[in-house]
């Protein structure tokens, strides 16, 4: 029962791997995907309440993991279902596609639950792994033939990443003696203030700074954006940066010890993040260029909560992180939709949207106030509370800097909002859109305004989940 | 009390320095030779060097088999690979900016000498020898407390082998 | 908790924030425009009709909040729903539901496409300027405020003129730039406050003078920019050109006012100190306001350019007798809040009407109408007369006022701001002169029919105003008085305490 989940997604890329034998049609493929991830969303669901550990230890079900293994399966499924019949990815690999990002998700959803060094290293790799894969997978019949390119980027610098936080492990372990977390935030108060146990630190966190794009681990982001398949930006945008919040908070809450200059490193990488990102997206044609460099501004707010050390804080980062998964996936469903042929939509490429889709211009807008931050959509909720936990802890410079940079953010996003809802479609045809995708972009659009408006319910939620790791 | 270098204890030390040389020299010739193959040799000398390491770390038996799988499989289909795709030499593309060396040069210095003060500085808790490094004891120890670890690499490698395959397949056919 | 009154029976506050929320979400639904233009028509008149039925339980004599609701909202944070009316904002409520319905008649014919989109835009607006003025959590407030932006964009933005993108997006850029460091004034406030987001508890504390200082710029270029006062003015004039009639209307009447009722809300109880600090800038900056919106206004040729550049200048009064911080002032700035929502907005539409028959709000193509639209020429003739403060007017009091209080302030700061009332008067005199009789060489009007029934029905309320106010201006002072007062002693005490500590 501890375990259940995982077994499930490990039975599920079986299965996969059992198609990828055979030739089934494309809509086998596409409904058992949604009928597996749908079965694993359960799966998730039915262990919310489990506790316990396996392994022997290095592996530790509790609240905290259970709830990100829930996210993070119903974002999969998500991303499942819009698949506009995965028209970006070459057609004799379409199964391997699910299954390598089912190996993904099993990843994560391991990654989450990890609590011993090796074992987060691992199942991070696994995770990454899978996806560097899925990145070249894009077909050239899109019109982009540089996705061996963005596979090649995002490789290298995902190893440069994990190879930092691998040698910053090996300090730790030289400092401590032990790979265990427990171990670990046992003996780390005493080592504190010591220069090898702040480097260390740092670099296991460059690993995660990486998947969740902070600068300087974020380089990999527009090349990856522009040169994977649609669906596969849409997960990597949303499901894996899930999974780096949760061990940022598992690690920062180790680091708290560490004072002043974890923080003041904490504090410069968050406010270079939020301007590189949000002054580069301003000059974006590509959307989803654009909204890659918009994720590397909102992975600089999360900072913002994490580098409270408190549980608000915390709570806060994962209520955004949530968020912004939701906005995020609410655009990429958009873009999948709009994308017959699975190509990259240039920002023009919208116009007129509100006459030729108007659920999709709808949901579309939505996702992109709220990733602006206007009230009453989640990311305005999120971004407050983020601003009002930095300030608690006295940030007054960091809580400006942010709350301009959300003022600079707003350009863009009106531009993107402009095109569909301001311009005339010159000429471009309707959009398809089949009764799935639009219940599926009604539902983003509620959960992001129910989110916005009483978030009680759910910070309530991570809190309780955060105590339990603390 | 300064030891000799013909001491007991010195020549370990000379053969640890030699070691970590291989290790460091393999290393920069896998990354600066311009033919692949000559990238090759660097790599093997490196992991070498590495296998060396192990040794002084009182395991034997995963030197061994650092030896064994790194030199004698994965350097070997390297070689194998290179020399069945026949890749072009030219090695260097586009222009480089003049300043990309120095600007490099300089930060590799730092970030060098920022770690090796670091490491210099730190008192390091001298962690005793917790087993003997005996197949027994790795197997132990692979099938108990990193038994996770064990079973999730066997994933990792499941998925780098079907992946290469996805991608192998789809480049030739394109 | 003792500001407020809490509501007894039924939620009369919330019923017109959430009506025409509720409202809008049938429009998502029904599509059919003739039928959008009737239910919001119906929509926005009950909200006004029950917005009347706070008049007579409406208490002159107390300056609590009055019809308070109190709601937990977001525990964990300590946010709460609660909202509630003083002397205040019960004008500005009026003002906003009384004029909803007339701007909704003003666009029947005017919006073409995309009908029941712009009601939904209509009736989103409404909900969230009723909320602005009734909110009393910061959070509440900061939320309305900002969720605003999007309805007014999009009026601007899918209904506007012909550089509507551009006009569009400097409205959003300015107004939300400028409260963005609000919000972290407002954070500020409730880390300072024991972690509470209730606007009353904020006032009057001591906090300390570099603080003040900064929530009263952080304050300042919210509502400064919202007023706008000069020199942020730049976004209103492309603004208010651009955007449909009904637009241009609720920005002029309404969203304006949020400004300067914010100052009065926020900037003087909860930064005394600031305020009296910083007052004479903010007293020459109004200055300068009255006198360059009148020049600028004087040398247009577009009459939405002219009336917005006017506004630019009636403001500058506003905020003139905000700041001069006694009771003529602030009185005669609030009832010049209502009277340049009238008298303005009243213009707007006059101007939309024309730019119906003629597409062109171009002075010059609009020459010479008076012999072929009467009944219009007279109705836009007493409204530029009140524009321009003529005595029996409703402007004529509110600046009277004003203009006294300034006088008992300062002299020369008084006489600075007469050269305002002649410009004011020159510029509305040179658009009547054109409009009605225009010169030898107008172009033919003569194809041009007169103001149809609907338009004169969306036009009579205002006149009406116009002479009650200009005329009978004491019952809305009256309601205004306790507040005003209260406003204005616990400044002065608060004044005195300072100077009092400063002694020791």
């Amino acid at each position: 029962m501890l375990f259940l989940p995982e077994l499930t997604i490990l039975g599920a890329g079986l299965l996969f791997f059992l198609l990828t034998l055979g030739q089934p049609s494309e809509a086998t493929i596409k409904n058992c995907a949604s009928a597996v991830a749908a079965v694993i969303l359960f799966t998730c669901v039915l262990c919310v309440n489990q506790t316990g550990n396996l392994f022997y230890g290095a592996y530790r079900v509790d609240l905290f993991s259970q709830i990100f293994k829930i996210l993070i399966a119903a974002a999969t499924l998500v991303v499942f279902l819009f698949g506009n019949g995965l028209k970006g990815i070459k057609q004799d690999s379409r199964p391997e596609y699910y299954l390598f990002l089912l190996v993904s998700n099993l990843g994560l959803v391991m990654l989450v639950s990890s609590v011993e060094l090796l074992a987060i290293f691992i199942a991070l790799e696994l995770s990454s792994f899978a996806v560097y894969i899925m990145v070249p997978m894009r077909t050239t019949a899109t019109g982009i033939f540089f996705q061996m390119e963005a596979g090649i980027k995002y490789l290298l610098f995902g190893v440069m990443a994990t190879g930092f936080m691998l040698f910053g492990m090996s300090y730790i372990f030289g400092l401590t003696g032990t790979t265990s977390l427990d171990g670990i935030a046992e003996q780390l108060p005493i080592l504190a203030n010591r220069p090898a146990a702040v480097v260390a630190m740092l670099m296991i966190l460059s690993g995660f700074f990486y998947k969740l794009a902070i600068f300087p681990f974020h380089f990999w982001v527009p090349d990856v954006y522009e040169g994977a398949a649609n669906e596969t930006t849409a997960f990597i945008a949303a499901v894996p940066k899930m999974a780096a919040v949760a061990l940022l908070i598992r690690l920062t809450s180790l680091a708290s010890h560490q004072g002043e200059m974890v923080l003041n490193l904490l504090m410069v990488c968050s406010i270079l993040s939020m301007f590189y990102g949000n002054l580069s997206a301003l000059v974006q044609k590509d959307l989803k260029r654009m909204l890659g460099f918009s994720g590397i501004a909102h992975a600089g707010f999360i900072l913002l909560g994490l580098l409270t050390f408190k549980l608000t804080g915390y709570a806060s980062a994962v209520y955004y992180i949530v968020g912004y998964a939701l906005m995020n996936l609410a655009c990429f469903l958009v873009i999948c939709q709009v994308a017959a042929k699975g190509e990259n939509l240039g920002i023009s490429d919208l116009s007129g949207l509100h006459k030729r889709a108007p659920i999709l211009a709808l949901t579309l807008t939505v996702a992109l106030f709220s990733l602006a931050g206007i009230p009453p959509f989640v990311g305005f909720t999120g971004k407050f509370m983020l601003l009002l936990g930095a300030l608690r802890e006295d940030h007054l410079l960091l809580v400006t800097l942010a709350a301009i940079n959300t003022a600079i953010a707003i350009y863009y996003y009106l531009s993107v909002v402009r095109m569909t809802f301001c311009s005339d479609s010159n000429g471009l045809g309707n959009v398809q859109t089949g009764f799935l995708a639009n219940s599926l972009s009604l539902i983003l659009v509620t959960v992001i305004i129910v989110m916005g408006v009483a978030p009680s319910w759910f910070v309530a939620l991570a809190e309780s989940a955060i105590k339990t790791i603390l | 009390m300064m030891k000799t270098l013909f001491s007991a204890d010195g020549l370990v030390g000379l053969l640890f320095l030699f070691n970590l040389i291989v290790t460091v020299v393999g290393g920069i010739v896998a990354c600066n030779a311009e033919r692949l193959v000559r990238a090759v040799i660097g790599l093997v000398v490196c992991f070498v060097g590495v296998a060396g390491i192990y040794f002084f770390l009182n395991s034997p038996f995963i030197a061994m088999m650092h030896i064994l799988i790194y030199i004698g499989a994965v350097a070997v289909a390297i070689s194998f690979a290179i020399m069945l795709a026949a890749p072009e030499e030219k090695m260097r593309t586009g222009p480089t900016s003049p300043l990309s060396g120095p600007i490099g040069l300089i930060s590799t210095l730092l970030l060098i000498s920022g770690l090796v003060s670091l490491a210099l500085k730190t008192e390091w808790t001298s962690v005793t020898k917790i087993n003997d490094g005996s197949v027994k004891t790795i197997g132990i120890q692979l099938l108990t407390n990193h038994s996770m670890v064990f079973e999730l690499i066997s994933i990792v490698l499941l998925l780098a082998i079907l992946g290469a395959l996805v991608i192998a397949r789809g480049g030739r056919e394109e | 908790m003792d500001q407020l009154l809490l509501n007894q029976g039924f939620p009369l506050l919330s019923t017109l924030i959430f009506l025409p929320l509720a409202g809008s979400l049938l429009l998502f639904v029904v599509r059919d425009p003739h039928f959008a233009r009737y239910w919001t028509l119906a929509v926005t008149s009950i909200v006004a009709l029950l917005s009347l039925t706070l008049l007579p339980k409406f208490d002159r004599d107390t300056a609590a909040f009055q019809f308070a609701e109190h709601h937990p909202w977001i525990e964990s944070l300590n946010i709460t729903y609660v909202i509630g009316v003083d002397g205040i904002s019960i004008l500005l409520i009026l003002l906003t539901t009384l004029i909803m319905p007339f701007c909704v008649l003003a666009s029947w014919t005017y919006i073409k496409d995309r009908v029941p989109a712009f009601m939904i835009c209509m009736l989103i607006m409404e909900t969230a300027m009723i909320g602005v003025f009734v909110a009393l959590d910061f959070v509440l407030f900061y939320i309305l405020w900002e969720a605003m932006l999007i309805p007014m964009y999009f009026l601007i933005g899918i209904w506007g003129g012909p550089r509507k993108i551009y006009a569009s997006i400097k409205f959003f850029l300015y107004t939300l730039a400028g409260s963005i460091l609000l919000l972290v004034a407002i954070i500020w406030l409730y880390t300072a406050n024991g972690y509470s987001f209730f606007i009353p508890d904020m006032m009057w504390k001591d906090y300390p003078f570099t603080a003040q200082i900064l929530l009263f710029i952080a304050f300042f270029l919210a509502f400064a920019i919202k007023v706008p006062m000069f020199p942020f003015h730049t976004w209103l004039p492309a603004a208010h050109v651009e955007a449909p009639t009904a637009g241009s209307v609720i920005l002029a009447s309404i969203l304006l006012k949020m400004g300067t009722y914010g100052f009065l809300r926020f900037a003087l109880p909860i930064t005394p100190e600031a305020t009296t600090t910083l007052m004479p800038y903010v007293l020459w900056l109004s200055i300068a306001g009255i006198i360059y919106g009148g020049l600028t206004a004087l040398a247009q040729q577009d009459m939405k350019k002219l009336i917005a550049y006017s506004s630019v200048g009636h403001m500058g009064f506003v905020t003139l007798g905000i700041f001069v911080l006694n009771i003529d002032g602030i009185e005669g700035a609030i009832l010049q809040m209502i009277n340049h929502g009238i008298t303005t907005g009243a213009l707007f539409l006059c101007v939309g009407m024309i730019y119906e028959r003629t597409h062109s709000r171009e002075l010059s193509s609009a020459t010479g109408i008076g012999q072929y639209m009467p009944v219009f020429v007279t109705l836009i003739g007493i409204f530029s007369l009140s524009s321009l403060a003529f005595p029996g007017t409703n402007s004529f009091v509110g600046e009277f006022m004003i203009l006294a209080g300034a006088f008992r302030h300062d002299v020369p700061l008084a006489l600075a701001a007469i050269p305002g009332a002649v410009l004011a008067a020159a510029y509305m005199l040179r658009m009547l002169q054109k409009i009605i009789w225009g010169g030898t060489n107008n172009p033919d009007q003569s194809w041009l029919t007169d103001l149809n029934s609907r338009e004169i029905i969306t036009l009579a309320p205002f006149l009406f105003f116009v002479f009650w106010i200009g005329l009978g201006p004491q019952p809305f002072l009256a309601m205004m008085h306790s507040s005003v007062v209260n406003l204005l002693d616990q400044f002065h005490g608060y004044q005195q305490a300072i100077t009092a500590a400063g002694m020791y």
